[in-house]
């Protein structure tokens, strides 16, 4: 398919001075994913017939991308959604089933298939080799759980895995004596709290004293919260610090709540992770991916998030759901044209976001920079005329 | 232009007079650009407690103070907030949009509706009717061979919630006509209205103001909770608001013995008779008064409808009638048809799709073809009837307008729709009608299905699901196939005296307890019960002194034995 090509071209597409014409070609791809989908999911179809779309007719210039209608993520819910009817493949060619953290309870799940696990993993290289700065290392400490089984790309995994600790396994090349877990799985006390994992703090303290910049560069990853508490309640205790090594590269994503629901600042956040790993700055990335899309947004040098040549970003208005201008914030949507297994070409998030600049981050690459203000916030009180399925006090 | 506002407040607790804490938390409202945050007090274990036990201190006084000081302080409270120029009101309008979602007419409105019930008259009235005056709270009042008195439960522990800004206020105002002492529990999501509504108290009187406190703590702290009931300072709980709060409170207070008053939450609806069919006035003008009731609250409250139920019952097939004329048997035994295709009919109704269905004969789908083009193209139809509604919100939005939405909101309300459609639009078993370009201030539903309970739920925020049975007995077989009886509340009816009588009368059994006319939701009529009991009464304990009344002979018809005695004289105490 034209994606395929275009994937290939991902590099020269990035920095290319004329993004009218890698405009153009995504176009194209947009358009051959989306009729793709419209043939292959008889629920997307509806909707789209519902919508009165035809995307023969109703995708003639690049502008018209905003008219793909979109599905909500609520649909890929695994309890309350119906992820099955969204396949463009045979359920039996789904090679994995990939879940979301799913803070709410019900994660999504995204099946793919052969053809686009390949795609994902493609970009997602090319995300990490380069935007992140991490087109190899030699080490890498993730502040995760050992994984219970490494995968490969051909291995059809029977159970949903979640999505960033299959990303973790699929892109991570390095010798299994070179990787390290930061979490354990907690002892009967701690479970008993509820608590499925703990930080292995002597085995995390022994790899960290162990001067890692001597294996090579390396990638810290995880999450902000578990990063930023460990971290900074380390430097409170012991004023502790260690050394990485000036080329290695600290990848995190999952949100800037700290544990405590106070919002994590990114400059605190790195300020306090660079004294602690003796990391630079601007080596220490956030990036914003999600379960719903192929897509990851990945921070430059400069600490921008960039919208990568197949992805497109268009910003809704809450109240309308309309596009809105540069700067305004809205909810996140994304038209993907990588995904070929589910009917996932454009999705409505649950985030809020903006468009910060198109074409001119000072990094040189090309195309969109958004920036990511959070989940979409305000749920009203609901009280005694409300949930009849329960909630929670504050 | 509007002109975007961006406010930080910050706002004290209220411990007989305004205090500040240490520890404060933010409540942030945003709706588009006007963003309001709301910094206040949180408190630990050891104030709340200590405040319990301070207020259970005043239990006596607040017992001792003559009824009328405490009507003529609710009463002045009333009268200040009514003043469109008090300093309080003005403010509380100019917030309360943003942190509602309700336009400002709307909140003035239901301001206005509330402040109705401060007023002296309405207090006695109210009075009157549901303790029977206000001198039993006052003296040992004669009735029969005894004098009955009205006793305050003491220290009331009102739980607030946060969805409808003004149930503090109620709360709070039935609590001191009873002549209570009360300690509020603010809820995070509104902790505002209280606090003002305290503050001008203590501006009329200083001294009633020390038997209040309304203050903040985490709700997850469950062992202040515990320990607050464990103390005997709490003699009665109001609470208010979601499911897992009420249980996990009244499992807390059964516990030390202590009463809670449930007002959790609260499913309301509409049912209309098939006669409306017969008027098209009468149809718009039912649709316009069932657009009001949601509108006002925005159907966050107990009493707002969500679904419009309409009967319409199977009919005689049409075609069948014309088969019948021109002598065509449609099958051998034409009087079984009748009754077979009835079943069926009811059978469709409950259905998701067609291909449920073996064995339809050319008739039964050809009424099936009549019945939907009839909802189609006739207004005189259910479906016509949701059309209506929808108009009568578009009106509705221009006279009781919605604020901005929230981030949340708006995308809750887009992924509602597509559950809709991707669930039941898909094959043509609901249409879904909202404003022009999918714009999300409101939405109607019509729904070929009768709804289930988390697609109920779903009906907030002017989203209104209309649908048809066939019958009453079909709701009331889904209200309990749903387990929704306990939650039963409101249920505004529309048709003959004999039809609201007999809705009342099966779901007053089921469990509901209101039964308004369409478009009354939101009216309280003085004296009539709240969910099933007075309010009042909830708040007070009937004592009384037995004593052998000159004036009267004993008769036995007066008197019922607790201990059947013997008539023997040699039975002795």
């Amino acid at each position: 398919m034209l994606i395929d090509d275009f994937i290939d071209k991902g590099k020269t597409y990035l920095y290319k001075e004329d993004q009218k014409e890698v405009q153009k070609e995504h176009f194209k791809a947009v358009i051959e994913t989306t009729i793709h989908q419209i043939e292959k999911c008889g629920l997307y179809r509806q909707l789209c017939k519902q919508k009165n779309f035809d995307p023969r007719r109703d995708l003639k210039s690049v502008d018209d991308i905003k008219n793909i209608p979109y599905l909500t993520s609520a649909n890929f819910k695994g309890k309350t959604g119906t992820p099955k009817k969204f396949l463009c493949v045979p359920e039996s060619d789904i090679q994995v089933w990939q879940s979301s953290s799913g803070t709410s309870g019900d994660p999504s799940l995204i099946g793919k298939d052969p053809i686009n696990l390949k795609r994902y993993v493609k970009v997602l290289n090319f995300g990490f080799a380069e935007v992140l700065n991490l087109d190899h290392f030699d080490w890498t400490l993730y502040f995760t759980p050992r994984p219970q089984k490494f995968y490969t790309i051909e291995d059809k995994i029977p159970d949903p895995i979640p999505s960033m600790l299959y990303v973790l396994i699929l892109t991570n090349q390095t010798p299994m004596e070179n990787r390290f877990y930061a979490l354990k799985r907690a002892d009967e006390e701690a479970r008993k709290k509820g608590k499925i994992f703990d930080i292995d703090s002597e085995g995390t303290l022994n790899f960290l004293n162990s001067n890692p910049s001597e294996k090579g560069k390396g990638w810290v990853g995880g999450a902000i919260p578990l990063l930023y508490s460990y971290f900074s309640e380390m430097h409170k205790k012991t004023g502790q610090t260690f050394e990485c090594g000036e080329d290695s590269v600290v990848v995190v994503g999952g949100g800037w709540k700290s544990f405590a629901g106070e919002q994590v600042s990114p400059e605190k956040f790195r300020e306090v992770i660079s004294r602690s790993l003796g990391i630079p700055q601007k080596n220490i990335r956030d990036s914003y991916n999600f379960s719903e899309t192929d897509c990851m947004n990945p921070e430059c040098e400069y600490h921008n998030k960039h919208v990568l040549p197949w992805e497109d970003i268009i910003i809704r208005d809450v109240e309308t759901l309309e596009p809105v201008e540069m700067g305004e914030t809205g909810l996140v949507n994304v038209i993907n044209p990588i995904a070929y297994s589910y009917a996932g070409v454009s999705i409505l998030q649950d985030d809020i976001a903006k468009i910060t600049m198109e074409d001119n981050c000072p990094c040189g690459r090309r195309g969109k920079v958004i920036e990511i203000i959070g989940r979409a916030q305000g749920a009203e009180g609901k009280g005694c005329g409300a949930q009849l399925t329960g909630e929670t006090d504050t | 232009m509007m002109v975007s506002m961006k406010k930080k407040i910050t706002i004290p607790a209220f411990i007989f007079k305004p205090v500040y804490s240490e520890e404060t938390t933010t409540q942030v409202y945003k709706r588009q650009d006007d963003i309001i945050e709301i910094e206040f007090p949180v408190f630990d274990k050891k104030e709340v407690l200590k405040t319990a036990e301070s207020l259970s201190l005043k239990k006596r006084r607040a017992h001792d103070r003559n009824i009328d000081d405490v009507i003529e302080v609710i009463n002045q409270l009333g009268a200040l907030w009514s003043n469109p120029n008090y300093e309080y009101r003005k403010e509380a309008l100019e917030i309360l949009p943003i942190t509602s979602g309700q336009s400002k007419v709307l909140c003035e409105l239901e301001i206005s509706n509330m402040l109705f019930l401060l007023n002296k008259k309405t207090i006695e009235n109210q009075l009157f009717s549901e303790l029977g005056g206000k001198q039993y709270l006052e003296d040992w009042i004669p009735k029969g061979n005894a004098r009955i008195h009205a006793q305050p439960k003491g220290l009331v522990f009102h739980n607030l919630a946060g969805n409808a800004f003004l149930i503090g206020v109620l709360s709070l105002c039935y609590g001191l006509v009873t002549k209570n002492v009360n300690l509020l529990k603010l809820p995070h999501e509104e902790p505002y209205v209280p606090i003002k509504f305290c503050e001008s108290i203590a501006d009329i009187d200083k001294k009633i103001a020390k038997e209040i406190a309304a203050l903040y703590w985490r709700g997850s702290r469950g062992d202040i909770f515990d320990e607050l009931f464990s103390s005997g300072n709490v003699n009665c709980v109001l609470a208010w608001g979601g499911i897992e709060s009420i249980e996990v409170i009244k499992k807390k207070a059964y516990h030390y013995g202590i009463n809670v008053i449930d007002h959790g939450p609260k499913l309301s609806f509409s049912i209309i008779s098939e006669d409306i069919f017969q008027d098209l006035n009468q149809m718009q003008d039912t649709a316009q008064k069932i657009a009001v009731d949601v509108a006002i609250w925005n159907q966050k409250a107990c009493l707002s409808p969500r679904v419009i139920y309409i009967v319409e019952k199977p009919r005689k097939s049409a075609v069948f009638q014309v088969f019948k004329s021109n002598n065509i048997q449609i099958n051998s035994q034409s009087s079984e048809f009748e009754a077979e295709n009835n079943s069926i009919f009811n059978k469709f109704n409950q259905s998701q799709n067609i291909s449920e269905f073996d064995g339809f004969d050319v008739a039964t789908l050809m009424q099936r073809s009549i019945k939907s083009l009839k909802n189609e193209y006739s207004e005189l139809s259910p479906l016509g009837f949701a059309k209506m509604l929808a108009e009568g919100l578009k009106n509705t939005d221009k006279t009781l307008p919605r604020m901005h939405l929230t981030q949340a909101d708006g995308l809750d309300m887009a992924k509602k729709r597509e559950y809709f459609f991707m669930n039941y639009g898909t094959n043509s078993s609901a249409t879904i009608i909202n404003p022009p370009k999918n714009k999300l201030d409101w939405t109607v539903v019509y729904l070929r299905d009768l709804p289930n309970m988390l697609e109920i739920d779903m009906c907030q925020d002017r989203f209104v699901i209309v649908t048809r049975i066939s019958s009453v007995q079909d709701l009331i077989h889904s209200i309990r196939k749903e387990r929704l009886q306990k939650y039963l509340q409101t249920i505004s009816i529309y048709g003959s005296d004999d039809f609201v009588k007999n809705v009342a009368e099966e779901f007053s059994l089921l469990g509901a307890y209101r039964f308004p006319r369409i478009g009354e939701h939101n009216i309280q009529h003085i004296g009539m019960p709240w969910d099933g009991h007075y309010i009042l009464q909830d708040m007070i304990k009937w004592v009384y002194i037995g004593y052998i009344s000159q004036e009267h002979d004993e008769s036995d018809e007066e008197q019922i034995s607790l201990i059947k005695l013997s008539k023997s004289p040699n039975n002795t105490f």
